[in-house]
This record gives structure tokens, sequence and C-alpha cells, in this order.
């Protein structure tokens, strides 16, 4: 039996609300779903929220999947959904960049700067440097808008193909590389305004 | 390539897309211009530390489960429609079930011991009849001296007996006593 059919068939038994099929397919996908909303929203609690929020979703709308994308696939682009309306909710709500990652972490340890060269910055110390970039790159990424900071994050961090960022966002490919360009070069900009470079002309 | 193709081509240089030649052409130009190093090494260094900032902030707590609490979202939604039981939940059959099972068990044990225990008291009850002469006289008629035990009236002449003397008509009366047979 190929793939398709296997999954074929697994959609079909989610179809007839089997919860047994239910069951493992929730087991299956919440670690990476519950991974991919805490990147996007960056508040864990409101993340295992919305985690739950999408399987539900899911068991409700099974019958909406028609087919024509993986159901992981299909079940990324619930979750990324689901992610804009509780980044715009808490937009509303003046959350966001003061509730991420409340773990007390602080980027200028620089612990696992590893690999991290901010030469471009000419500072000194090279790990402190790292940790602190790292620190301002990540309130960076708060300020974005949602459309900017899920293509980062599902490119850049989820390092899922083009085609499959079309596919959960709705873009065709070309859509979703110039759009990804403007992302990385909005967080560029905020960066350096951040760090105290003006002229911030990097687009 | 010319400075402004080389900046076009940084994504394609981050996700490492471009192919040997334009890479080499790319590397070229940097060599070329060093603003443009420059850039680009402030773009590739803040892609890096986002990817590593995400690295590092990866939730270690995977463990956590969420199937429990989104089945019973699905069972309060639906009205109880979906995920009605513990076996439904893949919860399994949990402590109240087994509790009731050790409760049937402990009836039927119960109930054994109490049914064995009235056997004696039969034996007990029925005086002029010794236990021992009713093992006797049941071995005597062919008959397992267990069976003759099981019951006072356990033959069939015994039973007659005892049904026709007893005056309140109460047919089967097992406990009568054995003065009243003749």
């Amino acid at each position: 039996m190929t793939e398709e059919e296997d999954e074929r068939q697994f959609v079909e038994r989610l179809r007839r609300r089997d919860e047994a099929a239910f069951n493992r397919f929730v087991r299956e996908h919440q670690d990476r779903v519950y991974r991919l909303v805490v990147r996007m929203l960056g508040d864990r609690d409101e993340a295992l929220d919305v985690t739950q929020d999408v399987f539900v979703s899911v068991f409700k709308s099974i019958d909406t999947f028609r087919g024509e994308s993986r159901l992981s696939t299909w079940l990324y682009r619930v979750a990324v959904n689901h992610c804009r309306n509780r980044i715009k909710y808490m937009d509303r709500r003046g959350r966001g960049a003061s509730t991420r990652f409340e773990d007390g972490r602080d980027g200028a340890t620089g612990a696992t700067g590893a690999g991290v060269r901010a030469g471009g910055f000419g500072r000194p110390d090279e790990a402190a440097e790292a940790g602190q970039l790292q620190r301002i790159v990540r309130e960076a990424m708060d300020e974005l808008d949602e459309e900017h900071r899920t293509l980062l994050v599902l490119r850049d961090v989820e390092d899922l193909s083009y085609e499959e960022i079309g596919a959960i966002t709705g873009l065709v490919e070309g859509t979703v590389k110039s759009r990804l360009h403007r992302a990385r070069a909005a967080l560029l900009r905020r960066v350096r305004q951040r760090m105290g470079e003006e002229g911030s002309d990097d687009e | 390539m010319t400075s402004d193709e080389a900046r076009e081509a940084f994504d394609e240089a981050l996700d490492e897309r471009l192919s040997p030649e334009r890479r080499e052409a790319f590397e070229q130009a940097l060599a070329r211009d060093p603003e443009l190093r420059g850039e680009w090494e402030r773009y590739r260094a803040v892609i890096v530390a986002m990817r590593a900032q995400a690295r590092r902030d990866e939730p270690t707590d995977f463990e956590v489960d969420v199937l429990p609490a989104i089945q019973r979202e699905l069972r309060r939604r639906s009205g109880g429609r979906y995920y009605r039981d513990r076996f439904a939940t893949g919860g399994g059959p949990g402590v109240s079930l087994l509790l009731v099972l050790v409760a049937v068990l402990l009836c039927a044990l119960v109930a054994a011991w109490l049914a064995l225990h009235l056997v004696s008291v039969e034996h007990a009850v029925a005086p002029g009849v010794p236990f021992d002469s009713t093992v006797r006289a049941a071995s005597a008629s062919g008959q397992d001296a267990a069976a003759a035990g099981a019951s006072p009236s356990a033959t069939p002449d015994r039973r007659r007996q005892s049904v026709q003397t007893t005056p309140s008509g109460e047919a089967g009366t097992r406990y009568k006593p054995a003065k009243h047979i003749s």
C-alpha cells in the first residue's frame, strides 16, 4: 500500500471521527505543532492553548480537507492561521514583545551563540556580541507583522521549502520568495535601528 | 556579477541555492566591493542569529501531552458525543473499574464462603442425626460421601419424609429436625 493510500484511508477515519485515529494523529503531530506555535507566538502558555485549539479545529473541520496537499501541510496551515489570529489578538491587547519567552534566559550570556558571527557590527567580544545580537533579533522579531514573522519562522526556523511554505500560506512560490526577502530586510532594518545604526537602507 | 546583482542574490546565497558558477561570481563581487561585503555579512549575521535564537528558545517540555485537554474539550463541545469514556480517550480502564472488579471478586468469595458455612451449620443444627451416621448412610447407599454431606436430606427417602412431616406445609424445608423423621 502506498503512502498516499495510507494517508487517504487515515483521513477517511478522521472524517468518520474515529477517536483512536484522532488520538494517533494528535500524538504524532503535537510536538511539531507546539514547537511551531511557540516560535510564532513566543509565549509557551499561549502556545499550549493555541495548539489545543488547532487540533480541535482539525477534528471539527477535517471534512474541508480536500487532499490537495499532505495532511501535515494542511495541519500546518491551520496552525499558522490560528497563530496569526492570536498574534493579532495579542497585539490588540498590547501584548507580544514583553511576554516572549518568559523563562528568564538572557541572550547576553551567549551560551549557545557558537557559530554566530556578528562581524558586520564591529564589536570586540564576539561571544557577547553574538548573545546580544540574538536578544536584539528576538526583540526585533516581535515587532514584525504576523506575515513577515510567519515566513521567517517557516523558512529560517522550520526550514521548510518554498513549495511547502506556499502550500501553507496559499502564496505562489515567487511571491513567497519576494515576501520572504522583504521579511528578512524588515528584520535587518529593525535590528540595525535597535543597535543604533541609523540609515537603515538595506532593502 | 555586479554589486546590485549580488545584492539581489543575497537570499539565494543564504539559502544555498546558488549554482557553483553563480556562487563563484557572487564571491568575486563581494571581494571587489567591501561595502557590499559588509552588507552581506550583516544580512547573514541577523538571519543566522535568528536561527540560533530559535534553537536556543526551543521548548524542551515536548513531553507535554495536549491530548487529554483536547479530548475534554471535544467531549464538552460535542455534548458527550465524542470521548465519552476512558477507553475512547485511550486512558484505559482506570482505577474505578479496577475497584469495581475487586469488589465483585470479594462478593463472590464471601458468597462462596457463606454457602460452605451454611452446609456446616445444617449438620450442626440436626440433632439426633450425627454427621457420621449420615455419611455412613450415604456410603451404604452407594452415594458419594461429599454428596451426602452437602445436605441432611440428600437421600431421596429422607427428603420425602421431611416434606411429609412439615406442619406448615412448607415443601422442601431443609432444616427439619430429624426427630420428626420416623
